[in-house]
């Protein structure tokens, strides 16, 4: 497989964008002081977050270290799966439910952050192949201490498909669940709240259609549902966001008051899904660009720059449906 | 099949209709309380 930069910076984007979103999360639900005191175990998130937008991404950059990014990338998912989990437990105070697990706790988040460590998952099996073949295979040596991350599939891309099949699954049901933590589409006296309805009804679509069609090898349309997901709950939470903020808008309104933090978290899961779309058009140019009078297919255009255009021009044209209309 | 449908011909325009007209009425009937 052809060892594409574009999913060198796919993975580092990916990155930065899941540390900024998880780092934004942490600081609005528990502040690093209390009451002019240090909470010495909130720098744990913080912690975490630095190694997530600087060091994996540093680490992932160079395509030799990227055993040494996917272990430190490992560790921030089970240091921080096992520290909310301790929380979610500590704050039950001995009542469990089934609302508990799935709502009151820190489950999606949970979710949220294993799918960012598949995410590097999918670059280091890129790079497993490379490392093994100019490292210990040529050197005759045994296997090096990392190799228990490497999934014993017959490809890189098997990996890959794996990993990004169940990171949007997983990060999809994570989002999905973090919903219903702040609204649920039904209220006792005015019925069905249909602007609550519209992550419900994405819902299904993350969850299993976009999983399913990458599985099935259906990338372009799979990251065409994955993007879009992603652009309509960028737009329709920051319409949110600016109602919200009922004309005082400061720049803590912007990091810390909003879903600023939740966008930068859909920017991740673009990215996923965008990795997985690339590395298959690698794999279908081969058969199909590269025929002589072949017309290009519709997906050929779906990269960053046509993102970037139907991010902004989704958000014009619905930002002129809400305030003109 | 889907490039004689969707590039750049009378279905390309038709379906950018639909999605504009789809975004636009999701911006109108978006409504926070």
């Amino acid at each position: 497989m052809k060892v594409g930069g574009r999913l060198r910076a796919l993975t580092m984007a990916g990155m930065v964008a899941f540390g900024i979103g998880g780092l934004l999360l942490h600081i609005k639900i528990h502040p690093l002081m209390n009451d002019g005191e240090l909470v010495a175990r909130n720098l744990v998130p913080l912690l975490g977050a630095a190694c997530t937008i600087v060091l994996i991404p540093l680490l992932f950059s160079t395509g030799r270290h990227s055993h040494w990014a996917q272990m430190l990338n490992l560790g921030t998912v089970v240091a921080g799966v096992a520290g909310m989990t301790k929380l979610m437990f500590e704050q039950a105070d001995g009542e469990y439910g089934l609302f508990w697990f799935f709502v009151g706790g820190t489950l999606a988040d949970s979710l949220i952050l294993l799918g960012k460590g598949l995410l590097g998952q999918m670059m280091f099996e890129v790079d497993y192949d490379r490392l093994a073949k100019g490292g210990w295979k040529d050197r005759g040596g045994g296997a090096p201490w990392w190799r228990f991350m490497h999934l014993p599939f017959s490809s890189a891309h098997s990996a890959m498909r794996l990993c990004a099949v169940l990171s949007l699954a997983l990060i999809g049901l994570g989002g999905g669940l973090l919903h219903f933590k702040i609204h649920i589409p039904f209220d006792p006296d005015e019925g069905i709240l249909g602007t609550y309805l519209v992550p419900y009804v994405s819902m299904p679509f993350t969850v299993f259609a976009v999983p399913l069609l990458f599985a099935i090898r259906k990338s372009a349309w799979a990251q065409l549902i994955n993007g879009m997901t992603a652009i309509v709950g960028m737009v329709v939470m920051t319409h949110f966001m600016i109602h919200r903020a009922g004309g005082e808008y400061s720049l803590g309104w912007l990091l810390l008051g909003g879903t600023l933090a939740d966008s930068f978290l859909l920017a991740g899961k673009w990215s996923v899904g965008q990795m997985m779309f690339e590395a298959d058009l690698d794999r279908l140019a081969k058969r199909d660009w590269d025929a002589v009078g072949r017309r290009p297919k519709w997906w050929r255009f779906q990269r960053l720059g046509w993102w970037l255009i139907h991010l902004a021009l989704i958000a014009l044209v619905y930002a002129v449906g809400a305030w003109i209309f | 099949m889907l490039k004689h449908i969707f590039w750049p011909k009378v279905g390309w325009f038709a379906f950018h209709a639909v999605v504009i007209a789809a975004a636009l009425a999701l911006g109108a009937l978006v409504d926070f309380g």
